[in-house]
């Protein structure tokens, strides 16, 4: 009996399979047919050319909202939080909208990095290393709110649990130590993960240093890349380490956000106290955490002729996670409305409905439009890849996600449960500039990173690249259907080409 | 075929004559007969004995089957997933996800006996509670529209039962669309099938979590009508996907013993399959915290009633059996690489996960009316550990008596205030009888359990069990874990 099998109807052209306009093949990942050395040139050549004056000047607008968190700073360590518009039922306002708006944001690297490589998605290699660097900043700006929100700040170290002479221990059962711990969990790891997957492109940037003769560059590097010489060994080494991280950071991706969620939910303000949180933070913040990284990367393919390695394809996926998030999260809200009315509890129906009808239903309205609506246009394919639409919608997203922390903090705390207390939260100068100065922080420590560092993980690229496959050259042995032969013809001959042909060569470019 | 079995049962025709014969169902009919004559029969068992105690049986039922149908879901979404994502490792066992989907439709039907026993089962029902009165429940009835819409509160339950009937048409929808479109690819290859199946799968995800979040409100947060939790859906969702994971396992492994799938389904895929259940133990962990560990701290009685009951009274027992079995053990053995690549392991861990599944709606659904001393042996109980409770009787006694501080407030230290000899023993006794499987709970649960199973292979006995002209078919024999 004659059947049909995968092989005849898909692969050779013309059979059943093709019969469509459409096609099943997926795109390369790696786009502009390039080789292994061009990547590497590709990535490396930025942190080795003259400094553009192009970056001097993003640089001194970054340095210009450094200096003006300082100033933010200096004014609020001198004079205390009262600077800020804090009042009486609003004893949360900015300081922790901006900790959990930029802690969300430093989700999306640790996902990308972590989670997603545990799924084997290899698009994750083109951002990940900048999706972490950004992390870290996030995270980093994050840390400064709460820091400072304990008024004084040289005593911060008491957040810790030190021994110590009069007997003073944290409070184990506030989720704000708990935060303390989860954050700086989470900040640690992310940090270990990125310098560990570095090292092969810190080692590749070395030897590349070497060979210019730059020997304070090499010096540098060399130090930081720990020895790293390509073996096999350190391959070994280097890729169970990679593992295992992985596999640790994992949980922390749920954790910290969830820790960071029952600031809200442990209590018992009406609004705050769903059991939903925690997962629902976690959407909220790989939502946010990936628009970030889609307004970044639409910035820097484009400035840094990236386009070939982060492609409109990547985004475009990324692109389908913020639909998939900002859906969920839309959910969540809808979910709490609804339990809010089916549980009959009239302050959980009050706060409910004073949110989206009451003094601050300008927020409310902005903060559904932006997460629920908006991000609905991504079930159109045309606007998944179109970079004005996407760029638009990181946007609309990340300020749709700083107003959904706005609405929770706010709203449930400006109706307390006395209504002579009631009042109206607005933020003051102070408020507006740490906020600002926060962005300063961020793109300083984020355009040092694009100076100096490879901005995209080299040897993980070359890892998905038809290339890296060990049988990619031997098609010529009777393995292999016309159709691949004519694909790997297609593919431009690099050094390892060579060295696959004449196995005592070795290739000259780079270690990794 | 009738219409009637298309609809209900299998909606393509067997197409053993065409198929691939190396891909099909070739082992003993056995396979299939005996769990789905032994479902049957314990089911049928379970609503003889039953007879005595409707109430009983219904909980039984309602238990059974919300299993049955979450894990049904939880395959659902397995497919949908695979498609939306181009997944390429697991399309050789994703027969055995479609096949347990498509009992969605049958498990429809199979719920009205739930439909049926409403009024035993749902405390909302009783009509006497929206009369003015004694009775009267404001909360309820501030509610009453979500149930009873558009009839007044106490009459038919119109809305509630057309959600009913919404949610497994959409379902049904969506898994036959899946089903049809994937079998029909075995015989009639065509690229348009994947891309109508990743259509099908783009809009069925957002439709199909909408759906499972009211059911599970409906079906088992509304046993207890005054309590409500914003993570209810999710929980139930958690549970059903991680037994859908447990179940397509088991299958997978059970046709390998039995000679079928021997390259398709390789160790690889089912390692993949021990990692998703390794994965999905600790989410429905971190779930199942979360509720808890958020009531438990805010202390709101409307909200700690819910886990009152089931952490004391008898229901504390299967509730603390829940975190060391249903989390700690399975955690533990599923950790390691060894264990999820030996079969026998990763069989009995899917088994035993089902098994926990099962208990964990046991635990949410029995505690809402039926109390837990309330079984056969509960006197004996008590009577044995009478000596017991004296014995700490005069303990906490004593201890009220004694002074706490020096020269601490005095009246408090009065024998007048100890707790009653009565209301103490009573409270002890709640505390340590703990709460049994009734004979009919676990009939309806092994009905179900053996059931779907059943019904499962007996539909993959009609096609191909695998489906090998899948564009990704060869992609996925070659995966490997590296």
């Amino acid at each position: 009996m004659a059947t049909v099998t995968s092989r005849t109807a898909y692969a050779a052209p013309g059979g059943n399979g093709n019969a469509g306009a459409k096609s099943l093949e997926e795109a390369p990942l790696v786009q502009g047919n390039l080789s292994f050395h061009d990547i590497t040139e590709l990535v490396s050549e930025h942190t080795e050319k003259k400094t553009p004056l192009g970056w001097f000047l993003a640089f001194s607008l970054a340095l210009t909202g450094l200096g003006i968190l300082g100033l933010a700073i200096a004014y609020l360590v001198w004079n205390g939080p009262g600077v800020w518009g804090l009042n009486n039922p609003v004893g949360w306002g900015w300081a922790i909208v901006n900790f959990v708006f930029w802690v969300g944001i430093g989700h999306a690297g640790t996902l990308i990095s972590a989670i997603l490589f545990l799924f084997r998605q290899k698009w994750r290699t083109s951002i990940n290393r900048t999706a972490e660097a950004m992390t870290l900043f996030a995270v980093a700006c994050a840390l400064l709110f709460p820091t400072f929100h304990v008024g004084r700040v040289w005593l911060i170290y008491w957040m810790l649990p030190l021994p110590n002479q009069m007997a003073m221990w944290p409070q184990f059962k506030s989720p704000l130590l708990w935060d303390v711990f989860a954050v700086s969990i989470y900040g640690t790891v992310s940090l270990l993960f990125w310098y560990v997957g570095l090292i092969p492109d810190l080692g590749t940037i070395r030897d590349r240093a070497v060979k210019a003769g730059r020997t304070l560059r090499a010096r540098i590097f060399g130090f930081f890349s720990l020895g790293w010489t390509g073996s096999n060994r350190n391959w070994r080494h280097y890729e169970r380490a990679y593992l295992l991280l992985a596999g640790l950071a994992t949980p922390l991706v749920l954790s910290v956000h969830s820790v960071v969620s029952f600031d809200f939910a442990i209590s018992i303000v009406p609004g705050w106290h769903t059991t939903i949180f925690p997962p629902y933070f976690v959407a909220g913040a790989i939502f946010s955490g990936f628009a970030m990284v889609v307004t970044l990367m639409v910035v820097a393919r484009k400035v840094y002729n990236l386009e070939n390695l982060v492609t409109i394809d990547h985004l475009e996926k990324m692109n389908i996670i913020i639909l998939v998030t900002g859906t969920i999260v839309g959910f969540a809200y809808i979910t709490e409305f609804f339990i809010a009315w089916y549980g009959q509890v009239q302050y959980e129906q009050y706060a409910f409905t004073n949110r989206a009808f009451g003094p601050y239903a300008w927020a409310y309205w902005t903060m559904m439009s932006c997460n629920l609506l908006f991000p609905q246009l991504f079930w159109v394919k045309k606007f998944r890849r179109s970079i004005p639409v996407m760029f638009a919608i990181s946007i609309t997203t990340n300020i749709g996600m700083w107003f959904e922390r706005f609405v929770i903090t706010v709203t449930s705390l400006h109706r307390d449960y006395l209504p002579s207390s009631w009042d109206y939260y607005q933020p003051t100068m102070w408020d507006v500039l740490l906020f600002v100065g926060s962005f300063g922080l961020f793109f300083t420590l984020f355009l040092l990173f694009l100076r100096f560092v490879p901005m995209v993980a080299i040897a993980e690229v070359k890892g998905v690249m038809p290339q890296a496959d060990p049988h990619f050259y031997h098609h010529g042995d009777g393995h292999g259907t016309p159709a691949e032969l004519a694909e790997v013809a297609d593919y431009q001959q690099d050094a390892y080409a060579q060295t696959a042909q004449d196995p005592q060569g070795t290739p000259s470019d780079d270690a990794s | 075929m009738s219409a009637l079995t298309r609809l209900f049962f299998d909606p393509v025709d067997s197409d053993r004559q065409r198929a691939a014969s190396r891909y099909q169902f070739t082992g003993d009919r056995r396979l299939w007969l005996v769990p789905v004559a032994l479902g049957a029969a314990f089911l049928a068992l379970g609503l003889a004995l039953g007879f005595g105690d409707l109430q009983r049986f219904f909980y039984a039922y309602l238990v059974g089957w919300a299993f049955a149908v979450s894990i049904s879901i939880g395959a659902l979404f397995f497919v949908m997933i695979q498609h939306i994502t181009k997944a390429r490792w697991s399309v050789t066992l994703r027969r055995i996800p479609e096949m347990l989907a498509a009992n969605l439709p049958l498990l429809g039907v199979l719920g009205i006996p739930v439909l049926i026993g409403y009024h035993d089962l749902y405390h909302w029902s009783h009509a006497d509670l929206y009369e003015p009165g004694a009775g009267f429940d404001y909360i309820l009835a501030g509610k009453a529209s979500y149930f009873f819409a558009p009839f007044e509160a106490g009459a038919f339950p119109f809305f509630w039962v057309a959600r009913y009937v919404v949610f497994f048409v959409l379902w049904s929808v969506i898994a036959r669309k899946l089903y049809t479109l994937s079998v029909g690819n075995d015989t009639e290859p065509s690229a348009e099938n994947t891309f109508k199946l990743r259509k099908v799968s783009a809009w069925g995800i957002p439709v199909s979590a909408v759906a499972v979040s009211f059911f599970s409100y409906d079906m088992l947060m509304s046993l207890e009508p005054h309590w409500f939790s914003t993570m209810w859906g999710v929980y139930y969702f958690a549970g059903g996907w991680l037994g859908a994971l447990c179940l397509v396992t088991f299958l997978a492994l059970l046709l390998k013993r039995n000679g079928m799938l021997q390259h398709e389904v390789s160790t690889e895929h089912l390692q993949d399959m021990g990692k998703f259940m390794f994965a999905f133990v600790v989410f429905w962990t971190y779930i199942a915290f979360s509720q808890y560990m958020l009531y438990w701290y805010g202390n709101l009685p409307e909200e700690t009633l819910w886990f009152h009951k089931r952490a004391f009274e008898g229901y504390g027992t299967v509730g603390q059996a829940l975190v060391w079995f249903h989390f700690v053990l399975p955690f533990l053995i599923l950790l390691p690489r060894f264990s999820k690549r030996f079969y026998p392991i990763l069989g009995v861990m899917a088994g035993w996960l089902l098994v926990m599944h099962w208990i964990d709606l046991w635990w949410v659904a029995m505690p809402s009316i039926i109390p837990a001393g309330d079984h056969y042996g509960a006197a004996e109980a008590h009577a044995l550990l009478a000596p017991a409770m004296e014995g700490a009787q005069t303990v906490l006694t004593n201890m009220q008596q004694a002074p706490i501080l020096s020269d601490g407030v005095p009246e408090i230290a009065s024998p007048e205030s100890a707790l009653p000899e009565a209301a103490l023993f009573d409270t002890l006794k709640a505390h340590l009888v703990p709460a049994k499987f009734h004979l009919v709970d676990i009939l309806c649960g092994l009905g179900f359990l053996f059931l779907l199973p059943g019904l499962t292979l007996l539909r993959a006995s009609r096609h191909a069990l695998t489906p090998y002209n899948d564009p990704y078919f060869d992609d996925s024999l070659r995966f490997e874990n590296v």
